[in-house]
């Protein structure tokens, strides 16, 4: 049972994590159906934004608020500057995009606030909370926390308001959603704009129980890459599921200790894990892929 | 490096003879051109013993080699067949730490030790091949990302994988190294590591101009067209995956050997990512463009590592280049010389003054030496006189390598294609008596030795090629079914498409399928060819069930077919497109396009020869080396019907030949329809063009929502009422007296 | 009647095809219109370069005598244009309600947008009151009659002047078709005009006032429907040969030699004078295009 417990808090943080991230993969991805490869460089560089507004005394919550605005701000840029204009010539295209967007994001944050691993500031006051034998700190905690709220958030945005209704209907069907009277590139663009406002508040939380590194943190990206596939890319809520299974991998590592041993376990399950579904699933993208071409 | 100018140089003679009719008045002469390719070469040579080569100078340019081998294993993977990958670093790491275990552990010396490093990339190239089967397009880049990563987090942290590599490693072995070339020295391992580079380009290059390249070529271009043509698209996809892997992990090896010790810090994700940048940046699908990305990225390491302002921005400056490459730029570098050579030309009556002098020098050197060299050099300055290149060369050489050799020594070492390359008048023959046998239209040249030597009526179009009446039983009964399907039903989700149907072709029939939109007539072409498969019913091609065969298996049984949005491949010629649909004829494998073998050149001297014929035929020529994309609509549907052909077919369905094109283009493809028929190819045919296909067809088969509404000779079918109340909807209101109808 | 849609000599292209060649019609406030003929005959593209989706490289489109050519499907939707796209067009993943509600994106801000909304819903759920009993199941799941139920009913949420629909009975069982019908002829009767595309001939031609036949891109004919019933060039428009004197000699033309070839028209199949006023009108000097 205590086991079962610490497993549960050690994945707790990660799952948060990783779901708030693969939420925004999701999202950015029905609107654009684009997987975006610097998703975690649009959490990272809010993430020192906010560090470094904070340090130079802006309240945190403040500076927590401009950060997610900046990560709304940075999915608009990636958008209209790396994604969109390359849509006319494929969606491979389209990904080598946001390949450079990331590049330019980690290597100019590495420039401005250096290469090296620094302290992020906290979000919440710093405590442990005890939980039978285990601990759990309280910025652990809030991550959960946030992502519950962020999925929440997101799924009344997208279910109940009429701008969640025009951006859901736009990643469904770009023709008849103009045809309607939405623009759909506008709804493209605020798609991405919610993914970079949660990618911001993922990144800001996460680097406040981690670390702050402009590589580090923009690859923690990947782990919730393997959460949305898992999930299917479709759907927010198997977003959320990809990420408790993916955040459990990850928890299962540490709680057990022969696999602790072994470097990169953690990595290597998750691979494994992403490969096995990717495989298990890939007949069906093939072939639709095949009838398109027709 | 020589071959970097490969690809440009290719270009500059399409546009070559445009060019010269500006008559510049300063130009290289050919001995004069060919001293100043020894300069370069000597220099390239001499290069690490050259008194003002720093040495960090002569570490970029080994990180160069690397670059370059890396970005050559990425052209061939993306930019030729189409499969991204982002985890390339993942194959090159792979490669480096195999090398070192094969140098640490069994002390394999260095040229040896490459094939280890090479062996150990294809290793995992080839699995990730597999999961590129089953996945594509976005869900292949992350497979590929999440490759990298796991080397990055797991394989290069083990200590069993890693540990021979972490300690310098002497690349002398043991027993197989070559003695007096320490290989450790950096003088020494520019050459290595160069002639490494060389060597791939040169097999790269011998690959890209073969089958082999060309079924690259196609499966990137559309997998559907590249199965209608037997080409096997996932042994193709793995082909390339080993290939790039294998080249990826030489260059691991070369990584290895040239910093004698590695981190993992040299294989992560991001490296994956730039060395994609790398390969963008050379235009993705170009060799030359690879070695001058190397070469840029090299240039800035240095430029960045001497210039203290620019410390720390060596990255953002990869990023940017990138960025720039990709949104403003895609051809990348490999596309400079192209845009660049009309501007220089402008430019010309500035320069031209100035280079005057040193031109005219290095021409009368050059020619000195010509003399000099003796008996052969009236031979060899009068091989290319500047005024008439012959414009026919446009043809691919096999090895660019071989024909730069060869034009360096005048021919004295001969490039191999070279009996191809001039456009020979070919001797197709009148129709002989007897019915044609597609044999002789798309036949081995040792066929056409029979035909008619000096005939004048040596290539005629096929319009003005007086058709023989095509002998056929009159009862269809007794005719030889080429192609039947029987009881066919298609289901897609809850609709069904198709609902027990059958039909058949005959030899030497053209059978035409008609019905409303959305009857179910392209279903069934696609379950005949492949595409979906029935959820009852049996197909059967010349009397062999096929019912579950892949689509190549069926092509390769001779069946061909268009497509009803063109299926070319863009990026290709006419005369590329249509020289992919000879890959079933050609019989040699992929060692031997890697290694030119003679019996692989006289494959690839026949299919060209095959293409030429055809395209005389159906008077492709003025098109024939124009890129598909630019070409206007209906020639395309000539083309498609022409790749058709060429694969020999003795089948050839064809998916609304006639929308889009307009009234004279629709009376050449009837045209052209009875020509193949003409040839004892049966024709199966979906058209909306209800007078076009009456015209042509021998028989009819009316499709109405996803039945059989009525079938038989064309003349009667068109004329029944059913049908007519098909097409213009009566059957909604007598749909029962249509169904007695029948 | 006021004029409410002029088209007047537009080329289409789709890359380097041309889909349409110099097409003109109109519609009259309150009309209800058909464009017929084989597939492939630009009927299709017709529509949508009416509703935005295409522009045309020459020619012009007017809605009210205002240049519209060219002017993004989205925008168009305010000035009371709505398209059914052929196939329906549905957002699957929506449910029926939000099907509609984004139907009425453009008047959602409108004064008193809350009742024209329970109002307009009303009344749609009164013409298919199956789409009632299934407003909150998403629209993919529903079947082919049902998706099109939808499809026409969320067209009409903006309330539009001018509807135009392509293939409403594609892939329908006959009851449905008519029943569909029907409603579209009560939606014009309460006002809006309707362009129609329609395989269903006779069904198209027994609903609406006036037709056009195109063929290969341009307009073969223009009639009243009621004209057009019986007309045997109709039946040739879409059969070719068969069903019309022509049939012996467009075969023999055909075969014997490219001669023809510079004389495209006489292969065309409708060569009679019934022709003759349609071809005029496509061929009428273009305006100055937008």
């Amino acid at each position: 049972m205590s086991s079962l417990v610490r497993l549960l808090l050690l994945s707790l943080p990660n799952i948060g994590a990783y779901a708030i991230f693969a939420i925004g993969i999701v999202v950015i991805f029905r609107a654009s159906k684009v997987l975006n490869v610097a998703h975690g460089a649009m959490a990272m560089v809010p993430a020192y934004l906010v560090t470094w507004m904070n340090k130079g005394g802006v309240p945190i919550a403040v500076a927590f608020v401009l950060g997610v605005l900046s990560g709304g701000l940075l999915g608009l840029v990636v958008e209209r500057l790396f994604v969109r204009p390359l849509r006319q010539v494929s969606v491979t295209a389209q990904t080598v995009g946001t390949v450079a967007a990331l590049g330019l994001m980690v290597a100019l944050a590495g420039k401005v606030w250096g290469t090296g691993t620094e302290k992020a500031a906290a979000v919440f006051p710093d405590h442990v909370l005890r939980v039978g034998s285990s601990s759990l700190r309280t910025g652990q905690l809030g991550l959960f926390l946030v992502m519950l709220a962020v999925a929440g958030g997101l799924t009344a945005l997208l279910q109940l308001t009429d701008i969640g209704l025009a951006m859901r209907g736009a990643a469904d069907n770009r023709r008849a959603a103009s045809l309607m009277g939405v623009d759909p590139d506008v709804a493209i663009s605020g798609a991405w704009v919610l993914g970079g406002a949660t990618a911001a508040v993922a990144g800001i939380l996460l680097a406040a129980i981690t670390n702050l590194n402009p590589l580090t943190l923009s690859l923690q990206a990947i782990p919730a890459f393997v959460a949305a596939l898992i999930g299917g890319l479709g759907s927010l809520f198997g977003a959320v599921v990809g990420a408790a299974i993916v955040g459990g991998t990850t928890g299962l590592v540490p709680a057990i200790a022969s696999l602790q041993q072994v470097q990169g376990m953690q990595q290597l399950l998750l691979g494994l894990v992403a490969l096995a579904v990717m495989a298990m699933r890939g007949e069906r993208y093939v072939a639709t892929d095949v009838r398109n071409g027709l | 490096m020589s071959a970097a100018a490969v690809s440009p140089r290719r270009t500059e003679r399409v546009t070559g003879s445009a060019a010269s009719t500006e008559a510049p008045t300063v130009r290289l002469s050919v001995a004069g051109r060919r001293l100043g390719l020894v300069g370069v070469l000597a220099f390239v040579l001499a290069f690490p013993y050259l008194p003002f080569v720093p040495f960090s100078v002569l570490g970029n340019a080994n990180v160069a080699a690397q670059y370059a081998l890396v970005s050559i294993s990425l052209v061939v993977l993306v930019g030729w067949v189409g499969q991204i990958s982002l985890g390339h670093a993942g194959m090159v790491g792979v490669g480096a730490y195999v090398t070192g275990m094969a140098m640490g552990g069994l002390h394999v010396g260095f040229p040896v030790s490459l094939l280890w490093g090479a062996a150990g990339g294809m290793a995992v190239a080839v699995p990730l091949g597999v999961v590129a089967l089953r996945v594509r397009g976005l869900y292949l880049a992350v497979a590929t990302l999440i490759f990298s990563w796991i080397g990055q987090e797991f394989l290069f942290r083990q200590e069993w994988f890693t540990k021979h590599s972490s300690i310098q490693v002497s690349p002398v072995g043991k027993w197989d190294t070559i003695p007096y070339f320490p290989w450790d020295d950096r003088k020494v391992f520019y050459y290595a590591a160069w002639a490494t580079v060389v060597l791939a380009i040169y097999l790269m290059a011998n690959l890209r101009d073969s089958k082999t390249g060309r079924s690259f070529f196609a499966v990137r271009g559309s997998e559907v067209a590249a199965a209608s043509l037997g080409i096997d698209v996932m042994r193709t996809k793995l082909a390339a995956f080993a290939v790039s892997g294998l080249l990826a992990g030489a260059a691991g090896s070369l990584i290895l050997v040239g910093q004698q010790t590695v981190t993992p810090d040299a294989f992560t994700v991001e490296r994956s990512l730039f060395f994609l940048a790398v390969a963008v940046v050379g235009g993705l699908s170009s060799l030359g463009g690879s070695v001058a990305a190397a070469f840029v990225f090299a240039f800035l390491n240095e430029a960045f590592f001497r210039v203290k302002a620019f410390e720390g921005y060596l990255t953002v400056a990869s990023a940017a280049l990138l960025a720039i490459v990709l949104l403003l730029y895609r051809g990348g570098l490999a596309q400079v010389p192209a845009d660049l050579a009309p501007r220089l030309r402008r430019l010309r009556v500035f320069v031209d003054p100035v280079l005057a002098p040193v031109v005219s020098w290095t021409n009368r050197l050059g020619d000195g030496l010509a003399r000099w060299v003796g008996a052969h050099a009236n031979r060899l300055r009068g091989r290319l006189p500047s005024g008439e290149r012959p414009t026919e060369v446009v043809i691919q050489s096999p090895s660019a390598l071989l024909a730069l050799l060869s034009r360096l020594t005048g021919g004295r070492i001969k490039a191999p294609r070279a009996v191809v390359r001039t456009e020979a008048p070919l001797d197709l023959g009148p129709p002989k008596d007897e019915e044609p046998e597609l044999a002789s239209i798309v036949s081995l040249p040792m066929n056409r030795q029979s035909a008619e030597p000096g005939s004048v009526a040596s290539v005629l179009p096929f319009n003005q090629v007086e058709r023989k009446p095509v002998v056929m039983a009159a009862d269809r009964d007794e005719r030889r079914v080429v192609l039947a399907a029987e009881g066919i039903t298609v289901r897609f989700g809850g609709l069904v498409a198709n609902e027990d149907v059958s039909l058949k072709v005959c030899e030497g029939e053209v059978v035409g399928l008609i019905g409303p939109n959305g009857a179910g007539k392209t279903t069934l072409f696609n379950a005949i060819a492949g595409l979906n498969e029935p959820a009852a019913g049996r197909i059967e091609l010349f009397g062999q069930d096929v019912t579950g065969l892949p689509v190549h298996h069926r092509a390769l049984l001779g069946v061909g077919r268009t497509f009803q949005a063109i299926q070319l491949f863009a990026q290709l010629s006419v005369f590329d497109n249509l020289l992919v649909a000879t890959h079933q004829h050609n019989p040699t494998g992929m060692l031997a396009h890697l290694a030119v073998t003679p019996a692989s050149l006289a494959a690839e001297a026949e299919a060209r020869q095959t293409v030429q014929r055809v395209i005389r035929l159906l008077d492709l020529r003025d098109v024939a080396h124009r890129r598909v994309a630019d070409l206007p609509f209906g020639v395309l549907r000539m083309v498609e019907v022409a790749r058709a052909l060429v694969t020999g077919a003795k089948v050839i369905m064809l998916d609304e030949p006639a929308s889009g094109l307009d009234n004279n283009e629709t009376d050449r493809l009837v045209e052209l329809i009875r020509f193949i028929r003409s040839l004892g190819v049966s024709i199966l045919l979906i058209e909306h063009d209800v007078k076009m296909v009456t015209n042509v067809s021998d028989h009819l088969y009316v499709l109405d929502r996803g039945r059989l509404l009525a079938e038989g000779p064309a003349f009667l079918v068109a004329q029944d009422e059913a049908v007519v109340a098909a097409y213009l909807g009566r059957a909604v209101e007598h749909g029962a007296a249509a169904e007695a109808g029948r | 009647m006021t004029r409410l849609l002029e088209v007047e000599g537009i080329d289409v292209f789709y890359g380097s095809v041309q889909a349409l060649r110099g097409v003109s019609l109109f519609v009259d406030a309150g009309e209800m219109v058909a464009l017929l003929g084989a597939n492939g005959a630009g009927k299709t593209t017709t529509l949508r370069t009416v509703s935005g989706l295409l522009s045309p490289s020459a020619g012009s489109v007017r809605l009210d005598g205002v240049e519209i050519g060219g002017v993004p499907a989205h925008r168009l939707v305010r000035q009371g244009i709505a398209h059914l796209p052929e196939g329906r067009d549905l957002f699957p993943s929506l449910t029926v309600e939000e099907n509609l509600r984004y139907g009425f994106w453009t008047r959602r801000r409108a004064a008193g947008a809350q009742a024209a909304w329970q109002a307009r819903l009303d009344e749609v759920y009164g013409w298919f009151p199956r789409l009632g009993e299934r407003r909150s199941q998403a629209a993919g799941t529903l079947s082919g009659g049902e998706q099109q139920m939808l499809g026409v009913a969320r067209a009409l949420m903006s309330s539009p002047r001018l509807l135009i629909v392509d293939e409403l009975s594609l892939g329908l069982a006959p009851l449905i078709v008519e029943q569909l019908f029907s409603i579209l002829r009560s939606v014009n009767e309460a006002g809006t005009a309707v362009l129609l595309v329609e395989q269903f001939v006779h069904m198209a031609l027994a609903n609406t006032n006036r037709a056009y036949v195109l063929g290969k891109g341009e307009v073969r004919m223009e009639k009243p429907s009621a004209e057009l019933l019986d007309d045997p060039e109709l039946v040739a428009s879409y059969m070719g040969s068969s069903g019309s004197s022509s049939n012996g000699s467009a075969a023999s033309s055909n075969g014997s030699n490219g001669s023809n070839g510079s004389h495209p028209s006489q292969a065309a199949p409708p060569s009679t004078p019934s022709s003759g006023p349609a071809r005029t009108r496509a061929r009428r000097p273009r305006s100055t295009s937008a």
